[in-house]
């Protein structure tokens, strides 16, 4: 290497993949944290949500609940509205009564959150936020406790440039919500 | 400078070797720059990540803390407060504290404090928080009870016309006018009456004063013209003639005398007869006064056949005084006739004043009595003046016809006074029913549990309480003077009561400039209008009022029997209070001992005064008076009650002013018995077909007594079968209270006083766990959390502290 010859071609060889490698990493960065974000989001949302569905479902009668009349015309009207609502927006049951089935109306209202109530959108966006295996990648646990709902989501977030398939990142988020009314 | 640079020359020239690591040397001077901003970048995003998340944790932690609310407050107000029981910030910092490993990798919290505000003790926040409430629920209610907002203000509009009810009062007003003239005219009358004897009396002196005069003028000549004759030189000395002259001085003076007092009476006769037909032409003017009154009232047509009963008996009274008044003097010619009879008595008088007949020097322009005299001379000189100015029977024509009038037209038939005796029993009976409070409502509230210190009571019904017992008083002394055979009694009762009924309709009118304060801003400002009507929407529906506190809920189903409980209430008497009651409570202001109101809430809303059964007694009489003004016009335009009245003859205004006065009470009296009555009537109680329904109604209503069912029956003949109830909005107890709070209450009011009363409430239900407060009764919290965005490398250099802080300030609420 006494000469100048192929020095240059060297010297890009070495260092251009690695600045091209060193800013993929960024941007992988970056796809993380808005990922964090979007589900975060999304869970807090849904906590929210779901905590105030037990007051709904207390002060108005509902006719598929109960299967019985309503006892006013106020609570007909309410009860006609919230049963054209998307279900994944609201809950006409008293799932909060027991807490089973608590993790379902959770993981209903975060798809409501992610993409609008469609499971495969919300399936589809979350693979390409980075989470492994999107929606089904997700595990929610919904616990009632003392009139709270702790809602706790473990997934793996997979980095953008991930070739060899081995930088998973596990995710763990828990909220606790106050139930209304209960 | 030139060391330095030939420093740096030989500095290049040791380490750079021709191109070797250009390249790179390239690539990190350009590529670092761009790296470190997109690190930059990247931070930046986290940065505001890291925001993001932060304030959305702290709304929902914020949601969290106020779902603890007031449990009371929700159950029985509907409306929301965070729970006094525990503090907002420990609860707020719990919460917190299990949520915010959610953020650990993001955020390292430093101080966060949460706080209350907006509390229900501002007027905005509770009026904000029961308008968001009521807009659904009030909504919903009142479109279930088939209440129109628009289509009730359209024809609330119509009903309370005041324009109608204010030609309604020009045409009691012109009735009055008319009868006061009439009465005036049949004083002046009978004054004439006095006046004519009078003159009849003088002008029969001053004849027989004339002839007197003749005679004795005829009865000196002759003395003298025989003592001429007699040869006696001294005539005026002799004793016959100085006696006959003497006897001639004393007639000349009785006859100037007499003279006088006829020009007298003449003078005073004309004034009289001038003020009798100044006083008909005031009983014409009003009686046209009257008809264009009539012609302003809608149904002229109807109108003519009632109410122009009393005016058309005083028109006929006022035409029997005109006929005898143009029957005893020549309308055009007697003012001059009486004038000119009276210039001359005045310059025969001065005539007589000028005779000499003693014999002595008679001087110039003198009248001479002497023996060249004869009588047809003097008979000539002196001929009585004619004295045909008012006819010679004036006194006996006017006394026949004001006899006339006294015994024909001052009275009616036994029959139908006795029905008007009956008619105004009934609605003094009514007027004095004992309905005006349940007695088991009685609390006399402490100011200690106000929360408004100082309510103001607006209860301006005092004047109106008085006008009604005058115009009763009005109507019997009328129906009364109409059994005395006194036609200006009667007249002067007439006017009397007219004038009570004009009175009265006034103060009715004033109560509705002063009480019904919303109406023309409720017509014209529709927003306005619309929370006004869910705020009084909200107060009727979700407080107890006197028909529903034993079995009646809130909207959301809170039992108002449980209000009536807490406040250890007893039931009592159930209907009792009557007007007087509520004159003698008028000082509502006096404290009592009382922690809350066991049921009237609603009126207390209305009224405001500290004295339950005060709230109670005003509002009953709040909605007696709007059913007055309500019903005055359906009255008015009823054949069958214009029938009814027209058959009362002369008493016409009796009927009015009875049905006025009944028709109302008895609809109130339906209300707190719990039934309903149409806002908007076509049929009347106070008619064939209306006595009908009001028998099949009344039934089992207590305050309608038997006696007032016998008298009713009695004076209206009810129809046979059944009859149709007809009118418009049929409303409640409750929806009348509503419609009152919306023409009536300041929106301020009401709010200081739903205030009032959740104060009460909840310190009561409280009251072994904790003082409670409404100024604590917070609808939003205040948080501030002061913390720094963590490292994006969990370096220990770094770790600490990361180099952003960040500062957020959040405000959840209900």
């Amino acid at each position: 290497m006494k000469d100048t010859k192929g020095s240059v071609m060297l010297e890009t060889s070495i260092f251009l993949p690695l600045f091209i490698f060193l800013f993929l990493f960024l941007f992988g960065l970056f796809s993380i944290v808005i990922a964090q974000n979007e589900v975060n989001h999304a869970l807090i949302q849904s906590s929210k949500s779901v905590s105030l569905d037990p007051y709904l479902a207390e002060h108005v009668d509902s006719i598929e609940e109960s299967k019985e009349f309503w006892s006013n015309f106020g609570s007909m009207f309410l009860d006609i509205v919230r049963s054209s609502n998307d279900a994944h927006f609201s809950s006409s049951s008293d799932w909060y009564e027991t807490g089973s089935g608590a993790s379902t109306v959770v993981k209903d209202r975060f798809v409501g959150y992610i993409s609008g109530g469609d499971e495969n959108k919300a399936n589809e966006k979350l693979k390409k936020l980075g989470v492994e295996n999107g929606l089904n990648g997700i595990l929610f646990i919904s616990n009632i406790n003392d009139g709270n709902i702790e809602t706790t989501i473990k997934y793996n977030l997979k980095f953008w440039f991930n070739i060899f398939d081995i930088g998973k990142i596990p995710m763990e988020q828990t909220i606790v919500s106050k139930l209304w009314g209960v | 400078m030139k060391n330095f640079i030939k420093k740096s020359v030989a500095f290049f020239n040791v380490h750079i070797n021709g191109y070797k690591g250009a390249v790179s040397l390239l690539l990190i001077l350009t590529m670092l720059p761009m790296m470190t901003a997109a690190l930059l970048v990247v931070e930046s995003a986290r940065y505001q990540n890291a925001i993001q998340s932060l304030d959305e944790m702290l709304d929902c932690v914020g949601l969290s803390s106020i779902a603890d609310y007031d449990k009371y407050i929700e159950d029985r107000f509907d409306l929301l407060a965070v729970s006094q029981k525990k503090s907002i910030n420990t609860t707020f910092n719990d919460y917190l504290q299990r949520n915010l490993p959610a953020l650990k990798n993001v955020y390292t919290s430093s101080t966060t404090n949460a706080e209350g505000c907006l509390p229900l003790s501002e007027t905005a926040v509770l009026k904000e928080q029961i308008l968001d409430y009521s807009e659904l629920s009030v909504g919903i209610e009142t479109f279930y009870e088939g209440f129109n907002i628009d289509e009730l203000l359209s024809k609330l509009q119509e009903a309370i016309g005041l324009g109608d009810i204010n030609k309604y009062m020009d045409t009691a007003s012109g009735a009055a006018d008319l009868a006061t003239a009439a009465s005036d005219l049949i004083t002046e009358l009978k004054e004439l009456k006095e006046k004519s004897s009078d003159y009849e009396t003088k002008k029969s002196e001053y004849e027989q004063a004339a002839d007197d005069f003749y005679e004795k003028s005829d009865s000196l000549i002759s003395i003298l013209r025989s003592k001429t004759e007699s040869g006696v030189d001294d005539l005026y000395s002799d004793s016959e003639v100085s006696q006959k002259v003497n006897d001639l001085k004393t007639g000349i003076t009785t006859f100037k005398d007499k003279t006088g007092a006829l020009s007298d009476a003449t003078k005073s006769l004309k004034e009289k007869v001038s003020s009798c037909f100044s006083k008909l032409s005031d009983v014409t003017e009003k009686a046209g006064s009257l008809q264009r009154s009539y012609e302003q009232i809608p149904g002229t047509t109807l109108q003519d056949q009632c109410t122009t009963s009393t005016s058309e008996w005083v028109v006929i009274v006022a035409d029997e005084a005109t006929d005898v008044l143009n029957e005893v003097v020549d309308r055009g010619s007697y003012a001059s006739n009486m004038d000119t009879q009276k210039s001359r008595l005045d310059d025969q008088k001065s005539k007589l004043s000028r005779i000499k007949c003693d014999g002595s020097d008679p001087g110039q322009n003198n009248y001479v009595i002497d023996v060249s005299s004869n009588r047809s001379d003097i008979e000539r000189d002196f001929s009585k003046i004619n004295t045909n100015a008012i006819r010679n029977n004036a006194s006996s024509l006017i006394d026949g016809t004001v006899s006339d009038l006294d015994n024909n037209r001052s009275t009616i038939e036994e029959n139908t006074r006795a029905d008007m005796g009956k008619l105004l029993d009934v609605a003094v009976e009514l007027l004095g029913v004992q309905l005006f409070y349940d007695g088991s409502l009685d609390s006399k509230i402490s100011s200690n549990v106000l929360f408004q210190t100082n309510p103001e009571m607006s209860l301006t019904n005092t004047l109106i309480t008085d006008a009604i017992t005058k115009v009763l008083d009005g109507g019997r002394g009328f129906i009364e003077a109409l059994g005395e055979f006194n036609i200006l009694k009667a007249l002067k009762s007439l006017a009397e009561f007219l004038v009570g009924i004009v009175e009265f309709i006034a103060s009715i009118v004033t109560w509705i400039g002063e009480t019904l304060i919303n109406l023309a801003t409720l017509l014209t400002s529709g927003s306005e209008m619309f929370k006004t009507f869910l705020l009084s929407g909200y107060c009727i529906y979700n407080l107890p009022c006197r028909t529903t506190f034993e079995s009646g809920k809130s909207i959301s189903g809170y039992s108002y029997k449980k209000i009536f409980d807490m406040f250890e209430g007893t039931i009592g008497n159930r209907f009792t209070g009557c007007l007087d009651d509520l004159k003698n409570m008028a000082d509502g202001s006096e404290d009592g001992t009382d922690l809350g109101f066991k049921g009237a809430e609603s009126e207390y809303v209305l009224i405001g005064s500290k004295n339950e059964l005060l709230n109670q007694s005003a509002t009953f009489f709040n909605i007696y008076l709007f059913r007055l003004v309500l019903d005055i016009i359906p009255l008015f335009k009823n054949e069958q009650l214009s029938a009814i009245a027209g058959a009362a003859n002369v008493a016409s205004w009796v009927v009015w002013l009875v049905a006025i006065l009944a028709e109302p009470m008895i609809d109130t009296i339906m209300l707190v018995n719990g039934q309903e009555e149409n806002l908007i009537k076509e049929t009347v109680y106070f008619s064939y077909s209306g006595n009908n329904v009001l028998m099949h109604r009344a039934a089992n209503i207590t305050g309608l007594s038997d006696s007032v069912k016998s008298k009713l029956s009695d004076s209206i003949t009810a129809e046979n079968g059944n009859a149709d109830y007809k009118g418009f909005l049929p409303m409640n107890y409750q929806e009348h209270l509503l419609i009152l709070l919306l023409l009536t209450a300041s929106p301020t009011e009401m709010l200081a006083r739903i205030q009032d009363l959740i104060n009460m409430e909840t310190k009561e239900y409280y009251k072994d766990d904790f003082d409670f407060s409404l100024t604590n009764t917070y609808t939003n919290i205040k948080i501030e959390s002061n913390g720094t965005l963590n490292s994006m490398f969990d370096l220990e250099l770094l770790t600490a502290d990361g180099p952003f802080s960040i500062s957020r300030k959040r405000f959840v609420g209900y």
